[in-house]
């Protein structure tokens, strides 16, 4: 439970909420792929779709390349809502930081001014 | 000359800032579930196709990858062209954010297009007219993206990519029509008209799952671009 705490208070809460759900799904994913895949009955083939090439009769030989897609489209939408909530975060900090510093330019104007 | 106030909110209301993060955590949960039932339907219910065996699976997130880089150039360039109407920077913050995540997009259906290829054609790649329609679509978006990076900048630099994002617009029909005017190995239709409707439902359901997950893309992307000119604007006035 620390890990998860630390892991919100370092990265937010919906980078979190993120990088759990991507977790989730790829251990999902890469079970099913594995185990629950190929019941039921093969369906009758799209016509429009090549003949394949490589696999000949067994339907899991393929099972690597299916494998890659999920991985790499997962990682690519994982990498991509990380790079975003973090550069958001960063950003929102400078904000806030010009902020401040605009806040007390304007404060020591007016105060030198009144003085003056 | 009248002083600007730092008090004039940057970012909005926080009244609009908490509905801005609602609509975003609403739809980042949305997206989630919906993906949950695709992953379901993907790998425990859709049967087995009969000649492709399990590498038909990638079908499910290939095609709508596909409908999704082909939305994405249509969005930007319907922003790039009310950005050049109105002049008004939310249609090129809108235009920017979707070109980012369209090269994305784009970038998937080549590398999902490439490893399904390798199986059922015994190639990564070969130059077919719908093939090398896409790349080009992934071309049109890169170079969209580094006219806004490398090009002129200011108001220059953004109509320039406008009109890049107008004439890469027409690729979208060509590689949707590509098939019919071409011989290509890529199947003729994109969805073809004998799936069974077990195939079909879950084709479905992954197209609205990946269209939740690009709006839900866009609404970060397209508030972390609003981040982005907040702060140049606090740059000038601190300079």
């Amino acid at each position: 439970m620390s890990f998860i705490k630390e892991l919100r208070r370092s990265l937010g809460l919906r980078a979190s909420t993120v990088i759990v759900l991507v977790a989730l799904a790829l251990t999902v994913s890469t079970l099913l792929t594995t185990v629950g895949a190929f019941d039921g009955q093969p369906q009758t083939a799209p016509s429009t779709i090549p003949e394949p090439s490589e696999h000949g009769n067994d339907p899991e030989a393929n099972l690597p390349f299916l494998f890659a897609v999920y991985m790499i489209t997962w990682g690519a939408f994982f990498a991509y809502i990380f790079y975003v909530s973090r550069r958001q975060r960063e950003m929102q900090g400078e904000i806030d930081a010009l902020k401040r510093a605009l806040d007390q330019r304007e404060q020591a104007e007016a105060q030198s001014q009144s003085e003056s | 000359m009248a002083q600007t106030s730092i008090s004039q909110p940057v970012t909005g209301s926080s009244a609009t800032y908490s509905t801005r993060s609602y609509l975003r955590d609403g739809l980042l949960i949305v997206s989630a579930a919906l993906m949950a039932v695709t992953l379901y339907m993907v790998f425990m219910w859709v049967p087995t196709e009969q000649n492709l065996g399990v590498s038909q699976r990638i079908f499910y997130f290939h095609v709508p990858l596909g409908w999704i880089g082909m939305l994405s150039i249509v969005v930007v360039a319907v922003a790039s062209l009310m950005h050049l109407i109105t002049g008004k920077e939310k249609w090129d913050s809108l235009a920017y954010a979707t070109a980012e995540l369209g090269v994305i997009f784009a970038t998937l259906i080549l590398v999902t297009g490439a490893i399904w290829a390798r199986p059922v054609w015994g190639v990564w790649w070969t130059w077919d007219a719908k093939l090398t329609t896409t790349l080009v679509l992934w071309f049109i978006y890169v170079g969209y993206l580094m006219i806004r990076a490398h090009g002129p900048s200011g108001t220059q630099g953004k109509r320039y990519a406008s009109v890049i994002a107008l004439i890469g617009a027409i690729d979208s029909p060509i590689i949707y029509k590509a098939t019919d005017w071409w011989r290509t190995a890529h199947p003729e239709r994109n969805v073809p008209s004998d799936l069974a409707s077990e195939m079909l439902l879950t084709l479905l359901v992954a197209m609205v799952t990946f269209t939740v997950l690009y709006v839900y893309l866009l609404v970060e992307r397209y508030s972390l671009r609003k981040s982005e000119s907040d702060l140049d604007e606090l740059h000038q006035r601190t300079a």
